[in-house]
């Protein structure tokens, strides 16, 4: 059964499940965007300049890129979860 | 790999790689771990979802977390074959060093038997004659090595010396620092320092097969442990390197001072090694209850093989290579224990060149509480690292010696336990002194090298430094400096 779902067969509220799932995702981007901040922050252009080298540092600048999708994704699934709640909010008024 | 980087190695992995490749891995291996648990936490944020899947179209919540997991998921693989790939890079080139380092040795052990088997059949004023050929032509070939390594002709004249400027024409053949101080130079002296011992095994026809089983590639009975052993033998039996008991004074009053916050002022805090001055220093800090003790040791003062007042000697050298009790590990004990060091205190020792022998003794023997070593340009001897105990030693590639003990066990990394190694280059990016004998030793230039680790982001080294201030403390203490002394028998053969 799923949590939210009322004992007593009653409609559910989806407000404090989607708060929480808002407060999940809050922490979960503000770790994602700290871990590209140490990517970004790994710069080896100085340190290395061979060919191989540089092979690790286009994997590198791809994980930069992906990690940063991922903060953009988050983002938009915050934007989506807030738009939810004012949607249950208002339903509910 | 620039020849500035530190490279780091013990442990007792076969890995040596430079801290910035470790530096990366590490951060790849985190990302890989937090986008495990990213996955994780999405997954917990996907059973809050209030809608089923078949629902979760482009713009709604469900459809963001399942975009947000490919991705995570993506990081983890990424990063995590970052992080495989920079493992191996660094296990091929540790591989390919201790290979070349066993090479070395291999050749060394040949070469060095054939020539104690030839000397062995000769008699003994052709051996002495031989001997002293085999000295010129090595110095003809490290010459080569030297000029081809400094682009410099390795052996000048005072007067051809660039620096500093000669004002008259001493025509006298001096070793030229920068012969000293190349990288090849200390790398065959260390080959050289291994083969003795297979010399001495072809000397006494002792088979090579054998004499490899017994020495350092082998089971390590022979080595230059054992050759330290022996010439401490062969001196005393002609009244050199004899020891005797020592006496430690204190120097002057207490004095403030405050806990070093790095590895550099660590290391510019051993005492310069200088003939009658205090050879300890000794800091506390913290509460009456519960103080922290920092030990420092110098180098070698006195290279005289006739043993004299000054512990910090030769004969102090030779008993820490041989594994012996040196007269220098005496007195730091001494002082240690009169200026009420307790079994139970913390205690960080530092030590450069022959002190840095002398605190991982210290160490090892157990009597204090020790967290903590860092030696620099240290010989590298077989003392093992106690449990409990983090010890770092630094070693200039291009500083001989460490290399006197030799290429030790399986390359020198593995053969030091859980000693982690920090090598580097000194003076890889400007022109080697030439006022000084082995500028390449000098305290100065290791303490540019302790500046290097305070950099560098390594957790080992960040560790390693966290634990030394932690130890320490951030306050303020005091500070003590003694001298030691060896009783040396007078003439009427009582100790003075």
């Amino acid at each position: 059964m799923h949590p939210l779902v009322d004992v007593l067969g009653a409609a559910p509220n989806p407000v404090p499940g989607l708060r929480h799932q808002r407060a999940l995702l809050e922490a979960l981007r503000d770790d994602v965007q700290t871990a590209w901040r140490s990517l970004a922050a790994a710069d080896v252009t100085d340190t290395w300049h061979g060919r191989a080298q540089q092979g690790y540092v286009d994997r590198l600048e791809y994980l930069r890129r992906e990690a940063h999708t991922l903060v953009r994704v988050l983002d938009d699934a915050l934007r989506e979860v807030t738009v939810a709640i004012d949607r249950a909010n208002a339903g509910l008024s | 790999m620039s020849d500035g980087d530190l490279v780091l190695s013990g442990g007792g992995s076969f890995m040596v790689e430079t801290d910035a490749v470790f530096a990366q891995m590490q951060l790849m291996r985190r990302v890989q771990g937090e986008a495990y648990d990213w996955q994780v936490r999405l997954a917990r944020i996907r059973e809050l979802q209030t809608s089923p899947a078949p629902q979760w179209v482009h713009g709604t919540v469900g459809a963001s977390v399942m975009r947000a997991t490919g991705s995570a998921e993506e990081i983890e693989v990424g990063s995590g074959d970052l992080a495989d790939r920079l493992e191996r890079a660094a296990d091929a080139y540790g591989l390919v060093e201790r290979g070349l380092a066993n090479a070395g040795r291999i050749l060394g052990e040949e070469i060095g038997w054939r020539l104690g088997a030839v000397l062995g059949q000769l008699p003994a004023v052709q051996a002495l004659l031989l001997w002293a050929a085999v000295i010129v032509a090595s110095g003809t070939v490290v010459q080569g090595i030297g000029s081809l390594v400094n682009g410099q002709p390795a052996f000048t004249t005072a007067a051809e010396r660039p620096t500093p400027p000669s004002t008259t024409a001493d025509p006298t053949l001096q070793l030229d620092p920068r012969l000293l101080t190349s990288t090849a130079f200390v790398a065959a002296l260390r080959i050289v320092m291994s083969s003795l011992d297979d010399v001495q095994a072809g000397t006494l026809r002792m088979p090579l097969s054998l004499s490899r089983f017994l020495g350092e590639g082998g089971v390590g009975i022979r080595g230059t442990t054992s050759a330290a052993k022996e010439a401490v033998v062969a001196g005393r039996s002609v009244g050199l390197f004899t020891n005797g008991p020592v006496a430690v004074t204190r120097r002057g009053a207490a004095v403030s001072v405050r806990a070093p916050a790095t590895l550099e002022e660590v290391a510019q805090r051993i005492p310069k090694a200088v003939a009658r001055h205090p050879q300890v220093r000794i800091e506390r800090y913290g509460d009456p209850e519960h103080p922290a003790w920092g030990v420092y040791v110098p180098g070698t003062v006195e290279w005289s093989p006739i043993t004299a007042s000054e512990p910090w000697d030769i004969t102090s050298n030779l008993d820490a290579v041989a594994g012996g009790a040196p007269a220098s590990a005496h007195a730091v004990t001494q002082a240690m224990r009169q200026v009420g060091i307790n079994p139970g205190d913390p205690v960080v020792f530092a030590g450069h060149s022959q002190g840095g022998a002398v605190v991982q003794i210290l160490a090892a023997d157990g009597e204090f509480n020790t967290k903590a070593v860092v030696t620099f340009g240290a010989p590298e001897g077989n003392v093992p690292v106690p449990e409990g105990v983090s010890e770092v030693a630094v070693e200039h590639t291009n500083d001989l010696v460490p290399a006197l003990t030799g290429v030790g066990g399986t390359g020198g990394a593995e053969s030091v336990g859980d000693r982690l190694i920090v090598r580097r280059e000194a003076f890889h990016d400007q022109a080697i002194p030439t006022d000084d004998v082995l500028p390449a030793h000098s305290m100065s230039a290791y303490a540019d090298t302790a500046r290097a680790m305070d950099r560098s982001p390594e957790s080992r080294l960040t560790d390693f430094a966290t634990l030394l201030t932690a130890t320490l403390g951030g306050g303020v203490g005091s500070v003590t400096t003694w001298r030691g002394e060896r009783l040396v028998p007078s003439p009427a053969g009582r100790a003075r």
